[in-house]
């Protein structure tokens, strides 16, 4: 999928571990796994408006869109 | 009264099923010495060899059917019906009903009965029943799976 998820960069930039995270946010270390693995299909606002609280950042500094390569 | 899940509705049904599919077996092993009961003391009016293939053609994917629908109750009793199994066996059954219906189709033309009639219409229904139906379970999957990847 050309949208990308760059949690893990932010989360290593504010020094936070997943578990501690996926406490603060409200979601299951199974599910933020999915997120942080490119995994899952859609995000509600709901949880990004939690992430972006808990890492002080914007919906831009997770998520990403690049164009699909053709290899 | 619990639907699905243990000992359950569908659970029982389960082994209903299972019942009907074993002496389903017995009856396809002894179907020539049982029909050939059946045509001297009952109804003699049938012909009895292009009778006997009849019952034999359609006694298999009859049981296909019995079997599939068990394999289905199965994932009905794991509480688990949403998968792609029970699509395939879902169209499984659908095209095994539509061979039953075309077999009486054709063997209304060696053996004349009201019986047949009513096969062929009620298997035609089933046959289309049920490939909208697997069709429709295959939605609800894909439905699924995008929910449970929404985070």
């Amino acid at each position: 999928m050309p949208i990308i998820v760059n949690l893990d960069v932010m989360m290593a930039k504010r020094k936070i571990s997943s578990s501690e995270l996926s406490e603060k946010i409200g979601i299951t270390m199974a599910n933020l796994s999915i997120l942080k693995t490119n995994k899952g299909k859609a995000i509600r606002f709901s949880t990004l408006e939690n992430i972006c609280k808990e890492l002080k950042c914007q919906p831009g500094d997770i998520l990403e869109y690049r164009e699909e390569e053709n290899i | 009264m619990k639907i699905i899940g243990k000992n359950s509705l569908s659970n029982i049904i389960k082994i209903c099923l299972q019942i009907v599919f074993a002496i389903g077996i017995i009856i396809m092993i002894f179907l020539p010495f049982l029909f050939k009961w059946y045509t001297l003391n009952i109804n003699g009016t049938l012909p009895y060899i292009p009778s006997l293939i009849l019952l034999y053609i359609s006694g298999v994917p009859a049981l296909i059917i019995v079997w599939k629908f068990i394999e289905m109750f199965k994932s009905l009793k794991e509480e688990n019906p949403f998968i792609m199994s029970n699509v395939k066996n879902l169209k499984i059954v659908s095209i095994c009903s539509l061979i039953i219906a075309i077999e009486y189709l054709i063997g209304l033309f060696f053996v004349k009965s009201i019986f047949s009639i009513v096969v062929i219409g009620v298997f035609t229904i089933a046959w289309l029943g049920l490939y909208i139906l697997s069709e429709l379970l295959k939605q609800a999957i894909q439905y699924k799976e995008e929910n449970e990847l929404t985070i």
